[in-house]
C-alpha cells in the first residue's frame, strides 16, 4: 500500500509536506493568537502576482514569489505602523493589486500556461528537486529565527505595548514576524497552492488552541496536527488522484471540528480590546 | 524638599487634531505615592504612557530621572507599568509564571531563555504581591484580583523605582480593592514612587500624598483633603463629574500617615 514512496515526486512531496506541516503550524500559533490571519492571506494571494512573474521571467517562480510575498508583508507593516491606516484596508490594498499584477503578467505570456493552475491549489507532482531545496533552506532559516527570538515573538503576541515599555524592540520583532508568514507562505504554496495556505496557517493552531492553555504545548499540539494532517492529506490526495492543497485543508478542518467537540472547556473568547 | 523624579512642564498632546493634553504642568518627588483622576477621555492614559516614553508631547518638555522618557534606554527598567485591564487577551495560554517572567525579557536581551536569577526575580516579586502559589496557573483561570496582582508582578520583576499603574482596581470589590492599596503602601514604605490612576476616590483618599484631577488640563493638585474640598466647584467639574457617578462624594476618610 505503500509502494507509492517508492516514486521520488512522492518523497519530495512529503518531506516538502511535513516541512510545511511544522513551519505553518509554528508560524499559525503566532497569527491566530495575534489575531492577524487576514495579513497570512493577503500575503499568499500576493505570491500569485510573484508566481506569474516568475512564469514570464523563465526563472523559477518560488524565487519571484519570495521578493512578492516579503514587499507585501513589509509594505503592509508599514502602512499600518503606527496606525496610519488600519491593518486590513492595507492587507485588502495590497491584496488586489498584487493579484491585478499577476494577471497582468499573465497576458504578457504567450498562451495559457497550464502549471499555474498547479500553484494555486497545489500539486504533489510538481515539487522538483530544487523546490525541495528551496523549502528546506527557507524552513531552516524560519524556525531558527523562532527558536532563537521565541521570547520576544511570545511577548509581542502576547501584549506589544508592554513589550515596547520594557525594552523589547518590537517595530523589529514584528517586522520579523511578518517576514516569517511571508516566507512560510512561500515554501507552502507549490504543495498547498496559493488560495488555500492560509487555511494550513491557521487551522492546526485554531485546533491547538482549543485543547490547551499552555503555550509551548499549543505550538507542539499545532505541529502534530499539522504534519498528520499533512501527511494524510497527501496520501489521500495520490489515492483518490485530488489535488493536494485542497485534500490536506479538507483533512485538517475535520480534525479542527473533531477538537471542537472534544475541547475541555468551551473558552468563553474575549475579544482584544485596546487600552482607553 | 525631595528629588523632582517626574517633571512636566507645559505639555500638550494631540492626536492628529484631538487635543488630549493641555498646558499640564506636574512634579512628582520621589518616594511620593500619587494619584491622578478624572472622567473618561480626561486623558489620564495618555499622561502615563508620556511618563513611561510610549508616546512624546507635542509640545513642551517631560523629564523622567532626568531624562526624557523615550531616551531612557535601559534605564526604562526603572519604570515598572500596570497596564489598563483591557488591553491583552486575557484567553492567551500562559501561566502566571511566564507572565510575570516577560518583565524581564528586555533586561535578558535577545536570542537567550530566562535564567535562574530570572526566575529567583519572578518569584521574588510574586511573593511580595502574594501570589507565588499561583505560579503554574494559567492566566484564563484567575479572578480578576489575583490577574491584577500578576501584572502588578511583572511590574515588580525588576525592582523598578517608579511604579505607574492605570484603574489596577477596576471590576474588583471593595474588599480586594483596599487590600491592593494595602500592597501599594507597603512598596511605598520601601521607597517606590507610586503613580496610580484610579476612579475609586474614597479610597485612593485614604492612602496617597497627593491627587491631581485631570480632564485635559490639570484642573486641581494637591494633598487629597484639599483637593476634594475644593471651593471652586466651577473648575472641578471633571472631578464633580466622577464623583456623582460613583455616588461616594461624602465619604472621603483621610488617614493620617
Ligand atoms: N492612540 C490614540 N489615537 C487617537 N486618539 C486617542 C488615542 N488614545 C487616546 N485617544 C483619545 O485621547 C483622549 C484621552 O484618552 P485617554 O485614554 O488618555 O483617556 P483616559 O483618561 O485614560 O480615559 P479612561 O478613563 O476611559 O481610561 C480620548 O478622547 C481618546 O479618545
Ligand atoms: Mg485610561
Amino acid at each position: 500500500m505503500f509502494d507509492i514512496l517508492h516514486y521520488s515526486f512522492m518523497q519530495r512531496a512529503l518531506i516538502s509536506g511535513i516541512i510545511i506541516g511544522i513551519v505553518c503550524s509554528v508560524i499559525g500559533v503566532y497569527i491566530v493568537l495575534k489575531g492577524i490571519s487576514f495579513i497570512g492571506a493577503g500575503i499568499a494571494h500576493a505570491s500569485f502576482g510573484g508566481v506569474a512573474l516568475g512564469f514570464l521571467l523563465g526563472i523559477n517562480p518560488l524565487f519571484t514569489a519570495i521578493v512578492f510575498c516579503l514587499f507585501t508583508g513589509w509594505g503592509i507593516g508599514f502602512l499600518s505602523h503606527k496606525n496610519r491606516i488600519k491593518e486590513d484596508t492595507a492587507v485588502g490594498i495590497f491584496f488586489a493589486s498584487t493579484m491585478a499584477l499577476g494577471i497582468l503578467f499573465i497576458g504578457l505570456m504567450k498562451g495559457y500556461n497550464v502549471d499555474l493552475f498547479g500553484y494555486l491549489f497545489g500539486s504533489i507532482l510538481a515539487v522538483t528537486e530544487e523546490d525541495l531545496i528551496i523549502t528546506i533552506s527557507l524552513g531552516f532559516i524560519i524556525l531558527t529565527f523562532d527558536v532563537v527570538l521565541f521570547k520576544e515573538l511570545m511577548f509581542i503576541t502576547f501584549d506589544r505595548e508592554m513589550a515596547e515599555v520594557t525594552g523589547i524592540p518590537t517595530t523589529k520583532i514584528y517586522f520579523l514576524l511578518i517576514s516569517l508568514i511571508a516566507l512560510t507562505v512561500v515554501l507552502s504554496i507549490k504543495v498547498v497552492g496559493i488560495i488555500l495556505v492560509s487555511a494550513l496557517l491557521i487551522t492546526p493552531a485554531a485546533t491547538a488552541y482549543q485543547l490547551t492553555e499552555e503555550f509551548k504545548r499549543m505550538m507542539f499540539f499545532s505541529i502534530l496536527f499539522g504534519v498528520s494532517g499533512t501527511i494524510a492529506g497527501l496520501f489521500l490526495s495520490y489515492w483518490l488522484n485530488t489535488a493536494s492543497g485542497a485534500t490536506i485543508v479538507v483533512v485538517i478542518t475535520i480534525i479542527f471540528f473533531i477538537s471542537l467537540l472534544l475541547s475541555p472547556k468551551r473558552r468563553k473568547k474575549t475579544k482584544k480590546i485596546s487600552a482607553g | 524638599m525631595k528629588n523632582k523624579i517626574i517633571e512636566l512642564k507645559g505639555v500638550y498632546v494631540y492626536y492628529q487634531d484631538l487635543l488630549a493634553l493641555e498646558n499640564v504642568n506636574l512634579e512628582i518627588s520621589e518616594g511620593e505615592f500619587h494619584s491622578i483622576i478624572g472622567p473618561n477621555g480626561a486623558g489620564k492614559t495618555t499622561l502615563l504612557k508620556l511618563i513611561i516614553g510610549l508616546i512624546k508631547p507635542t509640545k513642551g518638555t517631560i523629564k523622567v530621572f532626568g531624562k526624557n522618557p523615550w531616551k531612557l534606554g535601559k534605564e526604562r527598567k526603572k519604570i515598572g507599568y500596570v497596564p489598563q485591564i483591557m488591553s491583552v487577551d486575557i484567553n492567551f495560554p500562559v501561566n502566571v509564571m511566564e507572565v510575570v517572567l516577560m518583565g524581564r525579557y528586555a533586561q535578558i536581551g535577545l536570542f537567550k531563555p530566562p535564567g535562574k536569577i530570572d526566575k529567583e526575580l519572578a518569584l521574588k516579586a510574586m511573593e511580595k504581591v502574594g501570589i507565588a502559589d499561583l505560579y503554574s496557573r494559567s492566566l484564563s483561570k484567575l479572578s480578576g484580583g489575583q490577574r491584577q496582582r500578576v501584572f502588578l508582578a511583572r511590574a515588580l520583576s525588576n525592582e523598578p523605582e517608579i511604579l505607574i499603574l492605570d484603574e489596577p482596581t477596576t471590576g474588583v470589590d471593595t474588599a480586594t480593592t483596599e487590600s491592593f492599596y494595602e500592597l501599594l503602601q507597603d512598596l511605598r514604605k520601601d521607597g517606590m514612587t507610586i503613580v496610580i490612576v484610579s476612579h475609586d476616590i474614597g479610597v485612593v483618599a485614604a492612602y496617597v500624598d497627593r491627587i491631581a484631577c485631570l480632564n485635559k488640563k490639570l484642573v486641581a493638585h494637591g494633598r487629597p483633603e484639599e483637593v476634594l474640598k475644593e471651593p471652586k466647584l466651577e473648575e472641578m467639574y471633571g472631578c464633580e463629574a466622577i464623583l456623582l457617578l460613583h455616588h461616594n462624594i461624602p465619604h472621603i476618610a483621610v488617614k493620617e500617615h
